[in-house]
């Protein structure tokens, strides 16, 4: 799966500006006082991993689309710390808005067996890496209301997902 | 009327009153919410920390239980669901282990959250003690 080797670039990049940004914060920690925990990263640290989003991973976004470039507002909150891998996890979601909205937008792009690369992008969701370490949907809902629909040519599930989901991708735009 | 129908009659209303408030007290918890068995351990005091795990959720309510916590240390703990958008539920509030599950509300009160993915805040603030740590354990139903 093209995900695959994506990851192995996408974990070594992560692994390198997480390290970079911890060694960078000794014994950092919030206003409060209070130390940063083991596998977290202040919100100014957080924020210097997202100004980098393009090189966390590896994810293609469709043909003119950017990377975010709006802070997310919950990087602002004072006496906030954010796991590791955070900013990964919002590329990914930010990259499946991106390509639900392509999907929408071009539908009659499909070829004769429903295939498109909008369509492929948004079934490779949960095909991740990250996602098999980060997005838990054990009861499959997310394939039942979004992707099973899609495959069966029902763009309801992706416009509905989009509409509830994608704030922050089209704050962006 | 016979006084055993009155009797009858009396206990079949207040069984109604009795099953109508139990669904009033019970949290509201979506038909096709998944379970999610949270555990943390070293969370610090006086930091409010959210992880990176995406949880999917299907349009509905959703409800958190505080199962174990080393110490609440006289404080509350805290914990909220940020979705996909950037925006959050209002915070829950346990001052103590046992006090019941409670249902999550949106940030504009409704106790319908929306669909998308959803990442976990938790925080507990204890005065004069920023380097000490708890663990806590959960169940989220979302």
């Amino acid at each position: 799966m093209k995900n695959k080797t994506k990851a192995v670039w996408g974990v070594a990049l992560v692994a390198g500006l997480t390290v970079g940004a911890i060694s960078g914060a000794n014994a950092a920690q919030v206003s409060s006082g209070a130390q940063i925990p083991e596998g977290f990263l202040s919100a100014d640290e957080t924020i210097t991993v997202f100004n980098d989003i393009d090189q966390i991973t590896d994810l293609t976004l469709p043909e003119g689309i950017g990377w975010p470039t709006v802070v997310p507002k919950e990087l602002n909150e004072k006496d906030t710390v954010f796991e590791i891998g955070y900013i990964e996890t919002t590329a990914h979601l930010y990259w499946l808005c991106a390509w639900e909205s392509a999907l929408v937008a071009a539908p009659a792009a499909r070829g004769a067996e429903g295939e498109s690369e909008e369509l492929a992008a948004v079934a490779d969701f949960t095909e991740t890496e990250w996602a098999a370490e980060s997005f838990e949907d054990p009861e499959g809902a997310w394939t039942e209301d979004v992707l099973e629909p899609a495959l069966a040519g029902d763009l309801s599930g992706v416009e509905q997902d989009f509409a509830s989901s994608c704030g922050y991708y089209e704050l962006n735009q | 009327m016979p006084h055993s129908k009155v009797k009858d009659r009396l206990g079949k209303i207040l069984a109604a009153f009795a099953i109508a408030g139990a669904l009033i007290a019970a949290p509201a918890v979506a038909a096709n919410a998944t379970t999610h068995n949270l555990r943390v351990d070293n969370e610090h005091y006086n930091v409010k920390q959210t992880y990176n795990t995406a949880r999917y959720h299907g349009v509905g309510p959703a409800s958190f239980v505080l199962l174990s916590h080393s110490n609440v240390c006289g404080s509350a703990f805290q914990i909220s669901l940020m979705h996909t958008s950037g925006d959050s539920t209002k915070k829950l509030e346990w001052f103590a282990r046992g006090e019941g599950v409670q249902s999550f509300r949106w940030h504009t009160g409704s106790l319908t959250l929306p669909s998308g993915s959803y990442r976990v805040t938790a925080q507990n603030n204890c005065a004069g003690m920023p380097d000490i740590t708890y663990d806590w354990t959960g169940r989220l139903e979302l």
